[in-house]
């Protein structure tokens, strides 16, 4: 699974933490996250794409769909 | 109302930094004993109540990618340890891993005789089985840090 996390943070000048306060998760969890080593569950993927008011489709995307896009 | 702080991340800091405290004392007690000869058990058993007590609330209030970084550093902790326990018994009955050297320190830190052996070898899994999941916990900490 790959996501847009670091992006999306990006633009918006947070830090990893600002995000795991909007989620209440650790700042740990967002960079397991963020840098693939854990793909959420789909509660915890609604809740990144509800802090980010985005399609959960906009944050997520499949490896082998992303590969095939590049 | 309750008086918990309603951000997950709080609620799990105060429960760990509650756990971390008795746990110290727990260790000031242990050392005190040793030390000196005080007879802590009672204190120890009403302190350890709350610990465990606040290990639970603590395990609830975990988010989900920290409960799945604990049950896989319990997972590989304990198989990893279970493979030593597996690998030390045969070492021991083939004489391969000397015995006497095991036998004085558990003699030393939990007692002598049958009972002290018998003590000592149910304390060996558990302390091994912590002793991997640390490890595990360690590096999955060092990755995601």
């Amino acid at each position: 699974m790959r996501n847009r996390l670091k992006v999306l943070r990006a633009e918006r000048n947070w830090s990893q933490a600002d995000l795991a306060d909007k989620l209440d998760v650790s700042r740990q969890s967002v960079n397991a996250i963020e840098t693939g080593k854990y793909d959420p569950s789909l509660p915890l993927a609604f809740r990144i794409a509800k802090v980010f008011a985005l399609p959960i489709e906009q944050i997520f995307s499949d490896d082998e769909v992303a590969q095939a896009a590049e | 109302m309750s008086v918990l702080p309603v951000s997950q991340n709080k609620r799990r800091a105060l429960y760990r930094n509650l756990m971390v405290g008795l746990i110290a004392i727990l260790g000031v007690l242990a050392f005190v004993s040793r030390s000196f000869g005080v007879e802590v058990h009672q204190g120890s058993s009403l302190i350890l109540l709350p610990v465990v007590a606040l290990a639970a609330l603590q395990f609830g209030a975990l988010d989900e990618v920290a409960k799945h970084a604990h049950y896989a550093a319990w997972y590989w902790g304990c198989l990893a340890a279970l493979v030593a326990i597996g690998a030390l018994a045969v070492g021991l009955s083939n004489g391969v891993v000397p015995f006497e050297p095991i036998a004085t320190q558990a003699a030393h830190w939990i007692g002598s005789g049958a009972e002290g052996g018998f003590v000592a070898g149910l304390l060996a899994a558990p302390i091994l089985m912590l002793a991997g999941y640390l490890v595990f916990s360690t590096i999955h900490w060092l990755r995601t840090r």
